[in-house]
């Protein structure tokens, strides 16, 4: 995907160090740097610089008495932390996204969303984003459309193209509305990605664009 | 910075550069707590990093009152989790910000920022480190900030928007009435020097 590609992670990866990500983009980015070495260690790059920016920071006094409020509160045990059991299921998923997901995702709501395409919606979201699984059965595409907003796709299983490039487990594609894509599963099993979008999603071209790549999978 | 401590870190002290000692003085501290709950180290790291901690969500927005509510909270994160803090991983600066990130979408927004774990048994570990792994990681913050010293005012402006208050470049473009493509080149060129100070992927 190029250019636009890099940037747009690059984006991600610095509006989730500086948290000013919605909660969908973050439970990506979230599941992504688990999965990616690599995007962890840029991620641990631009936290890094964040720390030493709040070093450098201008001082705000604080109330005199914090440091004596907190003094009080340090004996004090914490609040019994909810330990989340660790789903023994989705064992590949990452956990910040398998804390979603409450059954093997086979068994999951799958909803037919395009010839070959599944889609199960997720109740994640605080900012109007849609966060959504695909799957998509091998040699099969998702269909084309461009964004109004940002649409970030993190590969879980599978692998699929977009013409340019191929995605794997781990991956991470960004498309903003510059970008027509059509991703295209790849191999001999079922592609499952995590779409995160911001904003509306309209299709490009006319209806009978729309209506050809509908009938053409 | 006075405390009737044994001080390791001291014994650094003649290194030329105060900040890289400052900061192995503020990891020291950290250790301190998680090892004995230590509340002298406590009362120093707060002295440091409470009121800056402060500005930040103020920048970013916070009311006073939330500002200290948040500081308070995460100050006392700093506390419980300092058992945590590994500093091969991250300075004592870059981990208090995360902190204080997490803090603040966690009590204004009543969300759990979502965050690896380290134990998640789907995490894909790092390739084995490299020899000098610690001291870069050690030194990354001094270099970071010595990258960002030597960048002319205009962008250094433009990477705090970016990066500590996390604007878009989108934003950036509205809030500072710049164009776009002006934002984009300067984030480009400072974003490139500072990659050629830190040889780094950053």
């Amino acid at each position: 995907m190029g250019e636009n590609s890099s940037e747009g992670l690059q984006n991600l990866l610095q509006q989730y160090a500086a948290g000013s990500l919605n909660h969908g983009m973050a439970v990506l980015v979230a599941s992504y740097v688990t999965l990616s070495s690599d995007a962890r260690h840029r991620l641990e790059e631009l936290e890094s610089l964040n720390g030493v920016l709040l070093n450098e920071a201008e001082p705000v006094a604080v109330s005199p008495m914090m440091l004596e409020d907190l003094q009080r509160l340090l004996d004090e045990a914490p609040a019994a932390a909810e330990e989340k059991p660790v789903e023994e299921i989705n064992e590949d998923l990452p956990l910040p996204l398998r804390q979603f997901l409450n059954q093997p995702i086979e068994n999951g709501k799958w909803r037919f969303a395009y010839p070959g395409v599944r889609q199960m919606t997720l109740p994640i979201g605080d900012r109007g984003e849609k966060v959504k699984l695909l799957k998509i059965k091998p040699g099969k595409a998702a269909p084309r459309h461009s964004h109004d907003g940002v649409e970030a796709t993190l590969v879980l299983r599978g692998a699929f193209s977009d013409g340019k490039r191929l995605f794997q487990r781990g991956d991470v594609a960004v498309a903003d509305h510059d970008v027509k894509h059509r991703p295209r599963a790849q191999g001999d099993e079922d592609c499952i990605c995590l779409a995160v979008t911001d904003g509306g999603v309209r299709f490009a071209g006319s209806i009978a664009h729309v209506a050809r790549d509908f009938f053409a999978g | 910075m006075s405390s009737q401590h044994t001080r390791p870190a001291q014994q650094k002290d003649q290194q030329p550069n105060s900040s890289v000692s400052d900061s192995m003085r503020f990891a020291f501290l950290i250790e301190n707590i998680a090892s004995q709950k230590d509340r002298d180290a406590f009362a120093e790291l707060f002295a440091h990093f409470a009121p800056r901690v402060k500005g930040y969500l103020m920048r970013l927005g916070a009311s006073n009152g939330q500002a200290e509510e948040v500081t308070q909270d995460a100050m006392l994160s700093v506390w419980r989790k300092a058992h945590l803090f590994d500093r091969k991983k991250a300075s004592a600066s870059t981990w208090i910000f995360t902190i204080a990130r997490n803090r603040r979408i966690d009590v204004l927004r009543q969300q759990k920022y979502p965050e690896l774990d380290a134990n998640d048994p789907s995490l894909v570990p790092d390739s084995p480190a490299q020899p000098d792994d610690e001291v870069i990681a050690e030194r990354r913050g001094e270099m970071v900030r010595a990258a960002l010293g030597k960048l002319p005012e205009e962008q250094r402006e433009l990477v705090r928007l970016a990066f500590y208050n996390g604007w878009s470049h989108g934003q950036l473009a509205a809030e500072t009435n710049l164009p776009l493509g002006t934002v984009k080149s300067r984030l480009r060129l400072a974003f490139g020097r500072l990659r050629q100070e830190l040889g780094d992927d950053i």
